[in-house]
């Protein structure tokens, strides 16, 4: 039973009120004792500051997708005059619509009197008139209230008969007993019949409880309230129970006459095997509907359906004639016969019965020939992302081989049936499992035909065989998926091709393609003209003749795409002994009806399995017998035809399509006149948010809005660039990876999907369309990979990321440093104070992903400084996670310069030590220089190379701190170009030949978010100085040689040291440092952010002020 | 040792009696003449084994007689009553008196034996023959590369293989008047043609050789084997050899040819190459024309007097479309594009909206006219400005709420 809860009386003034408190402590205590049964809380999206309370406090007990908003169109809801009327009305509506979206056995409202206080709203039957909703009274009843202000005491008066009268329309009213039944309420509810009063038994502890205050009690109150109300949940499940199997049942008594039925599909003598399908469920089905049967073809010759109690008629004609029709159901398969479904169920849903699973030959027509302009790449994108997007632009063949592409028409689905469990596996396996709920698997048909006395004879004789003769047939299309030549080998392995009376007949249409022509060579080559053969294509008439003359069928598959093959039952029905393979939806046929080698079966076991069933004519007797029981066990069309029925009542009798109606009924509501464009845009809006589309999965938004405006392909761009590239290579079907960006529109902070970005990035060469507004829904996640900090604290100040994370969206960011707040000295004034309120706004999230343990730990600290606190809501969470190492730039850049050879000569000839990076004061290059000086004083012979651009250049002089020094030192130092060099602009390729003529790299950084170069230095096996900081020792272990941070003598004195040990071979070595894959990096990352990863060592959670 | 093991070997390898049988009759025109001249002429076979040569020369009508180390080949003999005795070769032959035999034979004997003992047995042979008799030696052919390199190897007792040459030398040496070499036993399905595979290279020659060498005698008695000498037998390397090379130049010639052709295709292909990049770049250059004039464009609508005068410019603009209306349509068509173009500039809408609140009958005819404007769907490329912060599906709806609106309004009039 899926219960959903109404929590606006739990949102209506939560702290105060005591109705408001047992509403909550109610809901607390169904969840925590719901048993089996489902339980969805809905909140109103307006209320927005009560979702983040009431997500905490059920944190630990219930899934948050089980925590669903809805919006109103516009605030505020109360208050008197026309407008406030139809905005009322709307939001009645939208909130009706989206309880009925979430598909509930029952309704539970939990404070029916505090609804109608300010955004509140609600409604019983005014849309949803099936579901059964339950009402709970509170102890201070609405009509009771003496407390009341002026104003509700007023809106009380508006109100109270309209809304008695829907309170009437409820199926059952709860209240617990010290309530009574006292009010005038109870007295009025009493005299409909309809409803029932359900006194729930409490104790007088309870009341005790309920009136002290959460705080008092500490953290196991809500658990103590729900102990003490258990008996009472307990009461009303079962009445909840008893009132949805009721409901079922009257539902099933309904439907007494036949419904008609629009019946969409290719019929006879369309060229296709659904047609015959069709043919022969048309006249099982009719004993169930009252059917007018759809086709493509306005002329089509359909005496072979016509006249079995159904009417054949066109498209025309349907969509004329749509509303008229109770059911819809389309035959949808891989082929051109199928195209003028593809409008028709986004026009007019139905139930879709899926002969094919994968429909990329049928989209690809469509997009190429059928006049709808890229729907088959757009497709490939919707349904299956940027990977797949990519590979259909690189190889259109393969595009519509490997992808499905079917999700619009599961998407419009009012439900589905397929032939084979495999199909539904396979949508479990594309997309996310909730695709297969409404899905139902019906056996094909076969309506078995008598036995023929010598039926065999008669045919052998007619295809020119003698009575003794052995024919085998492999009927179906000659191709490398109906493994062919593997049976002509086992044919010639098993010596059958030396027996004159053994034939070996290939029974269907060959497409001269390489595959045919190269099993034409192996008969040809081993002499079996005469005994093995291909017929070609087969007429409806040859085809059965062949099935009524063969002694055995092999019909084999590979690569199968959850087809369901209609000839293995055609070969079971006429008597044919079939081999088979358990490939796909092959797999599920009786075991002992056929011969089933395995799905990737040998070339012996099919030579055996041959060569028994040639030898054995009991054996393949005895499998023919089973097979005709089984075709009527399962495939017997009016056993299917009651499954049909059975399957499409259960789907209608669900709430499939109501976006639809809510559509229709707000339009209704609303007066055109009264509500202007501007409006209708909000309405829509808040449509949209309440009742989301149905996506394939959920997706992994990822936030690069720095990145994708201003890609140079360095410091925090290329981890973004490299995660985000990482995460497509790595994610499956379960969750799908968008890049995305901050825009302001009209007003309003949004996120965009980068599709030029990323379609540049991932190098696909197809044109992306607009960069849209995304539409997030409950189950996904947002991710923030990059720094783009005056737009993020806007967005945040607006309310975009809370929005998201009252919609259950969980949003992280990955925090890179917190250098500029912890050390302004060596940035340009002012940057720390943009950063601090980034960092802010990255508090209000549901958590941080440091790049180190060191930055994570930075910013708990951070937290801790600022006396950020985290109570009433969802705990705050710090991960980390280190980077990935391994790519280098994509495009390494060449050429040496001039003096190269000379320098590249100097830098060999003595101990060099490196510095690589930006030349800016965090680096500590001046401090560098410094002890070098003092060592090529004392006559130490040593080089220092500093390969690095001059930083911070577009700051005015004044505010560049120490850089302008620096590059003064290193232009005019005596010893430049002797003992110190400056490589500026360097490509990769120099870089590299530095690298291989240094000794050791030197990391003076004071502060260091990650620390790359040491990483890098290591890959180059190339020994390490570095500062004494946590971020390297976190990076680098012991594998480098440490200074402190004392100045630039000891500086000096440690690379004395360091040379000593050097020259003995004593240094600490890099080899061993290690390090991450981009691959690994951005694995961690997605499980940190889809939750997989909750109670890792990584984790901290801040809660309460503590950081633990 | 007496166990049958070369029994068994012969068995396995050398095939069956009848197969072997039927390999013999290769002989026949070297032994026929025989049985004109004399009758029941004698014959001995060194190494008879099974006996299959002494059976088939019986069946011809010579006597013949058969001698062999190995007890178990003999036992097979006596089974058919055939004539063979235990002892070695070379004792044997020297024990026979002279002239006394007309055909000597070994088959598959002087792989087994050392050289020396060949050229006594040799030497001896030419001494025990009749004038105009002959010796035959079958042995396998070391032109066959697989049976020099492989199945020769296969016997232990082998010693080393003969080359036909040689062979045929040493009986010219020890005096006989001519030699014939017969290659035998090629795989029947060697066709003549030069479509020689390397695997019949290396396996087709004829597997085995024999050496028929006649003894010096009167020349009617010669006269009756000049066809028998003169005719070839079998596959010999240098044979085979020849008709590979053919294969392989005309291979060549093919090759040279097709390499030709892809030269020539290249060279199109990069004429073509040329002709493209050369489209491209003046596609390029007409694009960069066309982007510069759109800049003027844009440049030029972007300043204030194209604003100021842009609602003068409309109003041309649909003077044009106006003439092929109706009368009573015109009003609201001019109406639907201002309000277009007031839809899309929003300051001029709160404005305007201010101004209508004040006449709420012009306001209704003018939404009413708004929504009759419904279009095709909203392309993605063409979002209307008011409707820019909305994801796909809140557009959608908003789409679907004005049709209704629309289907609304249509019901009302």
């Amino acid at each position: 039973m899926r219960i959903v809860i109404d929590m606006q009386g739990a949102q209506t003034e939560v702290q105060s009120n005591g109705a408001g408190h047992q509403a909550m402590a109610f809901a607390q205590a169904v969840v925590r004792n719901r048993g089996k049964n489902d339980v969805i809380l809905a909140l109103n999206g307006l209320l927005s500051h009560t979702i983040e309370p009431i997500r905490a406090a059920f944190d630990d007990v219930l899934p948050q997708e089980k925590i669903r908003i809805w919006y109103g169109p516009l605030e505020p809801l109360s208050g008197e005059g026309r407008e406030s009327d139809v905005r009322r009305n709307v939001a009645e509506l939208v909130r009706e619509a989206f309880l009925a979206s979430l598909d509930p056995d029952l309704v539970h409202i939990s404070s029916f009197s505090l609804i109608e206080e300010g955004n509140a709203v609600a409604s019983i039957g005014r849309f949803d008139t099936t579901t059964p909703v339950s009402v709970m009274l509170s102890r201070t009843d609405f009509f009771a209230a003496s407390d009341k202000s002026e104003n509700s005491r007023l809106n009380y008066d508006r109100f109270a008969p309209d809304k008695l009268q829907q309170l009437k329309g409820c199926a059952i009213c709860t209240t617990l007993s010290e309530a009574g039944g006292e009010s005038s309420l109870s007295e009025a509810l009493l005299e409909d019949p309809h409803v029932r009063i359900l006194e729930l038994s409490t104790n007088t502890n309870q009341a005790a409880e309920l009136d002290t205050q959460p705080q008092k009690l500490g953290s196991n109150y809500w658990e103590r309230i729900s102990h003490a109300f258990r008996s009472a949940v307990e009461q009303a499940l079962a009445a909840w129970e008893s009132l949805v199997q009721g409901n079922v049942v009257s539902k099933m008594r309904e439907s007494d006459a036949k419904p008609r039925m629009a019946y969409v599909s290719p019929l006879p003598p369309e060229g296709t095997g659904i047609a015959d399908y069709s043919a022969e469920l048309l006249p099982a089905l009719a004993e169930h509907y009252d059917i007018t049967a759809i086709t493509a073809e306005e002329n089509l010759d359909t005496s072979r359906v016509d006249g079995q109690r159904v009417s054949v008629r066109g498209v025309a004609w349907f969509r004329r004639h749509a509303s008229e029709m109770d059911r819809v159901i389309y035959h949808l398969g891989n082929s051109v016969f199928h195209s003028h479904m593809f409008s028709l169920i986004r026009e007019i849903p139905g139930t879709v019965i899926l002969h094919d699973f994968y429909l990329g030959d049928l989209m690809y027509w469509l997009e190429e020939k059928g006049g709808f302009e890229r729907v088959w790449s757009r497709a490939l994108y919707q349904d299956h992302g940027y990977k797949a997007f990519r590979a259909g632009s690189y190889d259109v063949h393969a595009g519509v081989k490997d992808y499905p592409v079917n999700f619009e028409f599961l998407k419009k689905a009012v439900g589905i049936i397929s032939h084979s469990e495999y199909s539904k596996e396979l949508a479990g396996k594309w997309y996310q499992e909730s695709v297969t709920e409404n899905w139902s698997v019906i056996p094909h048909l076969r309506s078995a035909i008598p036995k023929i006395e010598n039926g065999k004879r008669d045919a052998k004789t007619k295809l020119g065989f003698s009575e003794q003769d052995l024919v085998v047939c492999c009927f179906g299309v000659i191709g490398p998926t109906k493994c062919n030549k593997a049976v002509v080998e086992s044919w010639l392995n098993a010596n059958l091709a030396n027996d004159p009376k053994k034939y070996l007949i290939f029974v269907g249409q060959d497409n001269d393609d390489r595959y045919s022509r190269e099993l034409k060579q192996i008969i040809k080559k081993n002499g079996l003209k005469d005994k093995v053969r291909i017929t070609g294509f087969a007429s409806h008439n040859l085809f059965h003749q062949y099935l009524d003359a063969a002694d055995l069928a092999v019909q084999l598959r590979t690569l199968s795409r959850g087809e369901t093959s209609g000839t293995v039952l055609d070969c079971m029905n006429h008597g044919v002994p079939v081999v088979v393979n358990a490939n796909g939806s092959m797999s599920e046929l009786d075991q002992d009806s056929v011969w089933m080698l395995p799905d990737d079966f040998g070339q012996g076991q099919l030579q055996d399995a041959l060569m028994v069933l040639i030898d054995d004519e009991q054996r393949r007797e005895a499998m023919v017998e089973r097979a005709r029981e089984v075709l009527v066990e399962q495939h017997d069309p009016k056993k299917c035809a009651g499954l049909y029925h059975q399957a499409i009542e259960q789907f209608y009798g669900k709430k499939w399509d109501v976006l639809e109606s809510l559509i229709r009924r707000v339009s209704e509501a609303k007066d055109s006149d009264e509500v202007g464009g501007v409006e209708l845009t909000e309405i829509a809006e808040s449509i949209a948010w309440s009742l989301p589309e149905k996506k394939p999965c959920s997706t992994l938004y990822v936030d690069i809005s720095a990145t994708c405006r201003n890609d140079l392909g360095t410091g925090i761009e290329r981890v973004a660039r490299a995660l985000v590239l990482a995460m497509f290579e790595i994610s499956e079907n379960d969750v799908r990876v968008e890049p995305v960006y901050l825009d302001f529109v009209n007003g309003q902070w949004r996120h965009r999907l980068a599709s030029r970005y990323t379609l540049n990035l991932i190098e696909c060469p197809w044109k992306a369309g607009n960069d849209e507004i995304i539409s997030p829904q409950s189950g996904d996640v947002l991710v923030g990979l990059d720094l783009c900090g005056i737009e993020l604290v806007q967005a945040q100040k607006q309310g975009l990321f809370d929005n998201y994370r009252d919609l259950g969206i969980p949003v992280y960011f990955m925090v890179h440093d917190l250098l500029p707040v912890r050390m302004p000295e060596v940035f340009p004034k002012g940057a720390g104070e943009v950063h601090e309120e980034w960092l802010y706004s990255l508090s209000t999230f549901d958590g941080i992903i440091g790049v180190t343990e060191t930055v994570a730990e930075d910013y708990s600290q951070w937290l801790q400084e600022h006396g950020i606190e985290y109570s009433g809501r969802r705990p705050f969470l710090i991960f980390s996670s280190h980077h990935g190492a391994d790519v280098g730039s994509s495009a390494p850049s060449r050429g040496l310069a001039r003096d190269a050879g000379e320098k590249l000569a100097k830098i060999t000839a003595r101990p060099s030590f490196l510095m690589v990076g930006t030349i800016e004061p965090r680096k500590g290059c001046l401090e560098v220089i410094n002890a070098f000086s003092s060592l090529w004083e004392q006559g130490v012979e040593a080089n220092l190379v500093i390969v690095g651009n001059e930083g911070w250049k577009e700051l005015p002089e004044e505010e560049r701190r120490d850089i302008p020094e620096t590059i003064r030192c290193l232009r005019n130092h005596p010893e430049t170009d002797r003992h110190l060099f400056w490589l500026e602009g360097i490509s990769d390729e120099y870089l590299e030949e530095v690298y291989a003529a240094s000794s050791c790299l030197i990391a003076a950084s004071y502060g260091e978010g990650f620390g790359l170069p040491l990483i890098e230095a290591a890959q180059h096996g190339m020994p390490i100085i570095a500062r004494n900081i946590r971020v390297f020792r976190e990076v680098a272990g012991n594998h480098a040689f440490y200074f402190n941070n004392n100045g630039s003598e000891e500086l000096a004195d440690a690379i004395k040291e360091w040379l000593e040990l050097y020259q003995e071979g004593g240094h600490p070595r890099s080899d061993e440092m290690p390090w991450r894959t981009w691959k690994k990096s951005a694995q961690n990352l997605m499980e940190i952010a889809l939750h997989k990863k909750k109670n890792s060592s990584g984790l901290k959670k801040v809660r309460n002020k503590e950081v633990q | 040792m007496t166990d049958d093991f070369y029994r068994a070997f012969e068995e396995k390898y050398r095939g069956s009696r009848e197969d072997i049988q039927e390999k013999l009759s290769a002989y026949q025109p070297f032994l026929l003449p025989f049985l004109k001249i004399w009758e029941c002429p004698s014959a001995v076979d060194f190494g008879c084994g099974r006996g299959e040569w002494l059976e088939y020369l019986s069946n011809l009508g010579f006597s013949a007689s058969g001698v062999d180390l190995d007890e178990g080949m003999l036992a097979a003999c006596q089974e058919l009553q055939l004539r063979a005795e235990k002892g070695d070769m070379i004792e044997y032959i020297r024990g026979l008196p002279d002239e006394s035999e007309v055909v000597l034979s070994a088959f598959h004997v002087v792989e087994h034996i050392s050289f020396d003992d060949l050229r006594s047995f040799i030497d001896e042979a030419i001494r025990v023959l009749k004038p105009g008799g002959v010796l035959i030696m079958e042995t396998p052919n070391p032109e066959n590369i697989k049976v020099a390199t492989y199945s020769f190897h296969f016997d232990p007792t082998h010693n080393k293989p003969i080359p036909p040459e040689l062979l045929s030398f040493v009986a010219e040496y020890y005096g006989f008047h001519s030699t014939k070499t017969l290659r035998l036993h090629e795989p029947k399905d060697l066709s003549m043609g030069d479509d020689v595979s390397v695997q019949q290279w290396l396996e087709g020659v004829s597997p085995d050789y024999a050496i028929v060498a006649q003894k010096g005698g009167e020349s009617s008695v010669l006269e009756h084997f000049r066809a028998a000498f003169g005719h070839e037998y079998g596959v010999s390397l240098n044979d085979l050899t020849s008709r590979l090379d053919n294969r392989l130049n005309a291979l060549e010639d093919r090759t040279d040819k097709n390499i030709d052709i892809s030269y020539r295709a290249e060279e199109r292909a990069r004429n073509a190459e040329r002709k493209v990049n050369d489209a491209e770049k003046r596609a390029a250059e007409a694009e960069e024309r066309v982007d510069a004039e759109q800049r003027k464009m844009e440049a030029l609508k972007n300043s204030t007097s194209w604003r100021i005068t842009a609602p003068l410019r409309f109003l041309s603009e649909s003077r044009g479309q106006l003439r092929s209306l109706k009368e009573s349509e015109k009003p609201a068509l001019i109406l639907r594009h201002a309000l277009l173009y007031v839809n899309r500039r929003p300051r001029l809408k709160r404005i305007i909206e201010k101004i209508l609140t004040l006449s709420p009958r012009l306001r209704t005819r003018l939404i009413r006219i708004a929504a009759a404007h419904r279009g095709s769907p909203v392309a993605s490329e063409d979002i209307p400005p008011e409707l820019a912060h909305l994801n796909p599906q809140a557009r959608q709806i908003y789409q679907d709420l004005k049709a209704y609106s629309v289907e609304k309004d249509k019901e009302r009039e």
